[in-house]
Order: structure tokens, then C-alpha cells, then sequence
């Protein structure tokens, strides 16, 4: 079954620079609040004389471990927060951005963390005249200290298997297990943070501003994290109503429930889907919705990479599942041109696809280009070539085995380049944004073909389809 | 961030640094490292018990360093013998029933930031004084000597928290209290 009867596209889009002058001033905006937090608790260890009469090694230590613990927390929040999906970092930073930004913040933080334990540990075993093991051992027996030496290794736990050789290692459900453990660790260390950090106790203004900065990340954590999606979850109370095939490896499927209109999603955004059953419902997925957000139905279409993405493709009618989101910023918001290009490779398509229904377009500013393996392979191909066609869209269907060497299309064999290839398919493209949905590798190589083609990066949006 | 703002934000950044580095050097040091008892109280009641655990661990790896407590330990038997007469045993004794006040002086104790060494007076079993006979500590650990003598009379004994911050002052604190006490 495919569907042929496509919801309304958007009647207007605000376009232009203006819209990204705004863009950039609230990246700006958050990006510079989070910096002032760190100058912040900085400053507040320097104006306690942090840095002062470091005579001793004992005193440096002590500094390093002092400045090193404080400046890991304050960063460790800020990672929280900008992995908490909260909507306001999503639409004035970019769900995009802050994911990026929480990923590159992870090993600096645990550097930090490292310092912070062997200098604290060095120190005091300076200062108690013994060896290092051994002080380790005595300040073991601590309580608040145990509690953080665990949440020291589950911070090593968490940032090793998110580094991309063990990603490549282990399975998204691994993966997802104990990157909760995250929360974990942050837990386990507040203790020693309070009752033996030198900088928080009996420091009204620092234990203002630490306890503050807690509660603002555990608001914003539980709430949108957790309150509100359950709230969600309660409110459309949405059911698989049917899965239908849509290629060899692939199936749609749809969700029904109630106030469906209501979850005000835009095409090019993604879901993290938890089948809620006994078994499955820890672990959520991330799924782009596949036709334009309507009043009947949500759609995923999904193909089967094995695990999870296997078990969705016979799930049962009537299962009861709950969606996160929406997320993401691969939507017609970013759009600054007239004209636009639409990119997917392989199951790349479904944004790709609900994006070309729902955005706001005359005939022909609209290209397509679908780089598919073969056409039993390929999902919502009948339904793109009918979009294409009733929209008055060009739609490309790059079709066969890859090209040459760093190629993203298909070989052709007339010898040009995928530059020029291209620019005969979108002759206009310098003045296009153009949207990328497809495999790490091959968003990459189009990215740069499309930049030596001349289009500026804010006119560049890619979603990876990788966790 | 645009590079405009980057500027904007690397100077402020610095001039911020720079002045609290310069507040910093200039304030005096007792000043900020213990602020109000009150806040140390609190955050001293919670982990009494592991604290008691590291000074028993602190006892057996600071004591052979202190070299210098050789010398005072010779001292507190005569001064200790001073208030209680003769035989310390019977005065101990006689203290609990009549109601007088007996003094006894502990082991100086180093903690890594300076020797720490008290006397406590007791009344009918209750520590009712306790004075510093030597009490040194660098890097604004001397703040927290006052404190530690109010929790350890509140306490009568050493089963109070670690003063947050001055956790080694605290269990030199504690060693001496305990090697007093011993002596009742």
C-alpha cells in the first residue's frame, strides 16, 4: 500500500538572512552563557585566593584539584543540559548543535576529572606523608568519597563507549544502558562536592549559585526528559494501526491515537520511539517521521539493520508505543532560499520524503535527488516519484552501484565528476539549500561537493541517521 | 560563536579573571576559608561516622612522621599531673564522684598543615574546656580551631563530623582529643 493522497504543504516560509542573523545571535547567546558559567565559578575560586601562596607542591595540588573539580562539574551540568532536549536549546541553539557540542565536551570533561583525581589524591597523600595507593585506600573509607570514586568510573565508562571505535563495537542498546549511568555518576559525586569541597561549603554565594545551577539542570532534566513526555504518552495514548511493507528491508508503520494534530511535529523532525511493553520499553529509537505531521496518523518507515530496527518490523497492531519529541532542526525552519535540494541515500529518505510534502514551494524550486541501490531496495519510492509529479518537483533517481573512488552517486561511466554531475541535474544549487539525509560517510563526501559547488553553509542542513 | 563575539567575550572573560585573581591575592586568607559556623554545622553532621573511620586510618600513617611530638609528649604527664595531684588513676576516679574538674593534655598530633595539640577539662565525665597547646595550620586552616573545640564539647568526644575543607586539621584535631580522653 502506498500512500497517494498527501496533506496540504505549507502556504508560506520566511526565508533570508535576517532569519539567520537571529539564529546565530541566540547560538551566540546560549554559547556565551555557558562560557560565563565556567569564568564564573573561576572567578569565585580565584577571588578565595585559589591561586594564592602557592608555595608548596602540596598548594599547586591543591589548586589543580580544586580548579579542575570545579570547572569539570560546571561543564558536566552544561553536558546534561544540552542532551536533555529541552526546547528551548533545541530552537534557539539547535538540536544539531548542542548534540555535537554535548559529544565534543565529553572527553575534556573527563580529562578534567582525571586531574582532579590524582591531584586530589597526590595531595593528600603529600600532606598525610604516604604513599599515593595507600592514601587512596584510607580516603576510601570515606563514605562521600567511595560514592564519587564509583561515579569516576562510570564517567570513564560513559565517555570510552561513546568514542567511535567502541561505538562501532557495541550496539546502540549498549550503548544507550550505560550512557544512563551518566546521570549515575553525576548523582554519586554531589556528596563529596559539598560536604569536603573547599570552594562550596561555607561559600554562601558559590553554595547559591552550585545549588541553583543543580536545580535548574534537574527542572529541566525531569521535566522534559521525563514529566512531560509521560504526560504525552498519557494524552494521545498512540497504538500501531498497522505495518505495511515498503521495500525488501523495510516496512512502514503507523501510529493512531488520540489529539494526533496536536504534536505539532514539522517534516524533517524525528521521534525517539519506546514500544511499551514489558520487554522493550527502556530503550527508545530515533525515527524520522516519514509523511508530513497530520490529523490522522504519525508514520515511521524503517528498515531492518538488525536488533531493535528488526523488531519493528513485525510489531503487532494495537501495540502501545510512546514518542519523545519531536526533535530536530532538519526542518523547513532553517530554510533561507527559494529554492531548495533534497538529498537522501538509501533509508535517508523518510525526512527527505515528508519534508517534500510539506514544504512551502512553486513548481520546479524544488529538486530531488534519491540515491537508491535498486528499486526493490527502495522505500517510498512510488510515493516520492508521485510527490514529485504532483508538486511539479524534479526528482532524480540516482540508481545502481556507487561510483569511483570517493563517488556519492551512482557509476554512470561518462567520466564526469559528481560536481559537474550535479550542477547539469541543479544548475542553480550555489543558490539552493540543499537537505542531506543519509549515512555519515556519503552526508560527508555530498557536503563536499556541494561546497565547491558554492553553497554557503548555513545553506547546508544534514541529518546523520547515527546515534 | 561569530568571531565578533568571541572577542566581546574573550576580553570581558579576561578583565572578569584578572580582577578576581587580583581580589584574591590581595584579601587576607582567614577570612575566606570558614565562613559562618552554621553552615559548617550543617554540613558536619552527616558524615560522622566515616569520619571517625579516617582518623583511625590517619592514626596509624601520620603518628611515625611527627617527629616532633616526641619531644612535646614527655610534657602533658607533668602538666597533666598538675591539676589532678598525684596518681592520675585515682584522681580519675575521684573526678566522676565529687564533681572536679580534671585536666588532661593529648598527643600533639601533626596533620600535614601543623601540629595540633589540646588539653581538655573534664567535670563529672563532661568535657566542660578544651585548650590549644599548640595549634598551627597553613593555608587558612587556622579558622577552623575555634569550631572544632564548640563541636567537640557539643559532642563530648570526638563524634562530630570533619569540618569541610580543613578535614586533616580535623582529624589531627580528633587524635589528640582521643589520646586526652584515653588518659581519664
Amino acid at each position: 500500500m502506498n500512500l497517494m493522497t498527501f496533506s496540504k504543504p505549507n502556504q508560506r516560509v520566511r526565508l533570508g538572512a535576517k532569519k539567520y542573523l537571529e539564529l546565530k545571535r541566540g547560538q551566540d547567546f546560549i554559547e556565551g552563557l555557558a562560557w560565563f558559567s565556567v569564568i564564573a565559578v573561576t572567578a569565585m575560586f580565584l577571588i578565595d585566593g585559589g591561586l594564592k601562596s602557592l608555595t608548596d607542591p602540596s598548594a599547586i595540588l591543591s589548586a589543580v584539584d580544586r580548579l579542575t573539580a570545579l570547572v569539570a562539574t560546571d561543564l558536566l551540568l552544561i553536558d546534561i543540559l544540552l542532551i536533555a532536549r529541552i526546547p528551548w536549546i533545541d530552537h534557539y541553539y539547535g538540536h544539531d548543535r548542542a548534540t555535537t557540542a554535548h559529544k565534543k565536551l565529553g572527553k575534556p570533561i573527563l580529562y578534567l576529572v582525571i586531574a582532579h583525581f590524582i591531584s586530589s589524591v597526590v595531595q593528600y597523600a603529600i600532606v598525610a606523608n604516604t604513599d599515593v595507593i595507600s592514601e587512596f585506600f584510607s580516603l576510601l573509607t570515606i563514605a562521600d568519597i567511595l560514592l564519587a570514586t564509583f561515579a569516576f568510573v562510570l564517567m570513564i565508562l560513559v565517555v570510552v563507549t561513546s568514542l567511535n571505535f567502541a561505538r562501532k563495537a557495541i550496539t546502540y542498546e549498549a550503548w544507550y544502558l550505560v550512557h544512563i549511568f551518566a546521570y549515575g555518576a553525576v548523582l554519586l559525586a554531589i556528596p563529596h562536592q559539598f560536604s569536603t569541597g573547599t570552594d562550596i561549603s561555607g561559600h554562601p554565594i558559590a553554595q547559591t549559585y552550585w545549588i541553583a545551577l543543580y536545580l535548574f539542570v534537574l527542572v529541566n532534566v525531569v521535566w522534559y526528559r521525563f514529566a512531560l513526555p509521560i504526560i504525552r504518552a498519557v494524552r494521545h495514548s498512540l497504538r500501531v494501526a498497522s505495518v505495511v511493507r515498503e521495500s525488501s528491508d523495510s516496512v512502514s508503520i503507523y501510529l493512531t491515537g488520540k489529539n494526533v494534530a496536536k504534536l505539532n511535529a514539522a517534516a524533517g523532525q524525528f521521534y525517539l520511539v519506546r514500544i511499551l511493553n514489558s520487554r522493550d520499553w527502556w530503550r527508545p529509537h530515533p525515527f524520522s517521521i516519514s509523511a508530513a505531521p497530520n490529523s490522522s496518523f504519525v508514520r515511521f518507515t524503517i528498515a531492518d539493520r538488525g536488533d531493535d530496527t528488526k523488531l519493528m518490523q513485525s510489531l503487532k497492531p494495537g501495540t502501545p508505543i510512546m514518542l519523545e519529541g519531536p526533535y530536530g532542526v532538519f526542518t523547513e525552519e532553517r530554510r533561507t532560499k527559494e529554492k531548495v535540494v533534497l538529498m537522501a541515500a538509501g533509508i535517508g529518505i523518510p525526512p527527505i520524503r515528508s519534508l517534500a510534502e510539506q514544504m512551502a514551494a512553486h513548481p520546479h524550486d524544488v529538486t530531488i535527488i534519491y540515491r537508491l541501490r535498486n528499486q526493490q531496495d527502495a522505500a517510498l519510492l512510488e510515493e516520492t516519484r508521485e510527490l514529485a509529479r504532483q508538486r511539479g518537483f524534479r526528482l532524480f533517481e540516482l540508481e545502481g552501484r556507487r561510483g569511483v573512488g570517493t563517488s556519492w552517486m551512482n557509476a554512470d561511466y561518462s567520466g564526469k565528476t559528481d560536481l559537474q554531475r550535479l550542477q547539469e541535474m541543479v544548475p542553480d544549487i550555489a543558490d539552493s539549500d540543499v537537505y542531506i539525509c543519509g549515512p555519515t560517510a556519503w552526508t560527508k563526501s555530498v557536503e563536499k561537493t556541494i561546497r565547491g559547488a558554492g553553497v554557503a553553509h548555513n545553506q547546508i542542513h544534514a541529518e546523520e541517521f547515527a546515534w | 560563536m561569530r568571531s565578533s563575539t568571541k572577542a566581546a567575550v574573550g576580553v570581558i572573560s579576561l578583565g572578569v579573571l584578572g580582577l578576581s585573581y587580583q581580589l584574591g591575592t590581595t584579601a587576607t586568607a582567614a577570612s575566606n576559608t570558614f565562613a559562618q559556623p552554621t553552615d559548617a554545622a550543617t554540613t558536619a553532621a552527616e558524615p560522622t561516622p566515616s569520619a571517625s573511620a579516617t582518623s583511625d586510618t590517619t592514626t596509624t600513617t601520620v603518628s611515625p612522621g611527627s617527629a616532633g611530638s616526641e619531644s612535646v609528649n614527655t610534657a602533658p604527664k607533668p602538666s597533666a599531673s598538675t591539676s589532678a595531684s598525684a596518681s592520675p588513676s585515682a584522681s580519675a576516679t575521684k573526678a566522676t564522684t565529687s564533681g572536679a574538674s580534671v585536666t588532661k593534655t593529648g598527643d600533639a598530633i601533626e596533620s600535614g598543615f601543623g601540629p595540633v595539640q589540646v588539653k581538655v577539662t573534664k567535670v563529672d565525665g563532661k568535657i566542660t574546656d578544651i585548650t590549644y597547646l599548640q595549634s598551627v595550620a597553613t593555608h587558612g586552616r587556622a579558622a577552623a580551631f575555634p569550631y572544632l573545640v564548640q563541636y567537640a564539647i557539643q559532642a563530648n568526644g570526638t563524634g562530630f563530623g570533619n569540618l569541610s575543607g580543613a578535614t586533616f586539621t580535623t582529624n589531627a584535631f580528633k587524635q589528640s582529643l582521643e589520646s586526652a580522653l584515653a588518659k581519664f
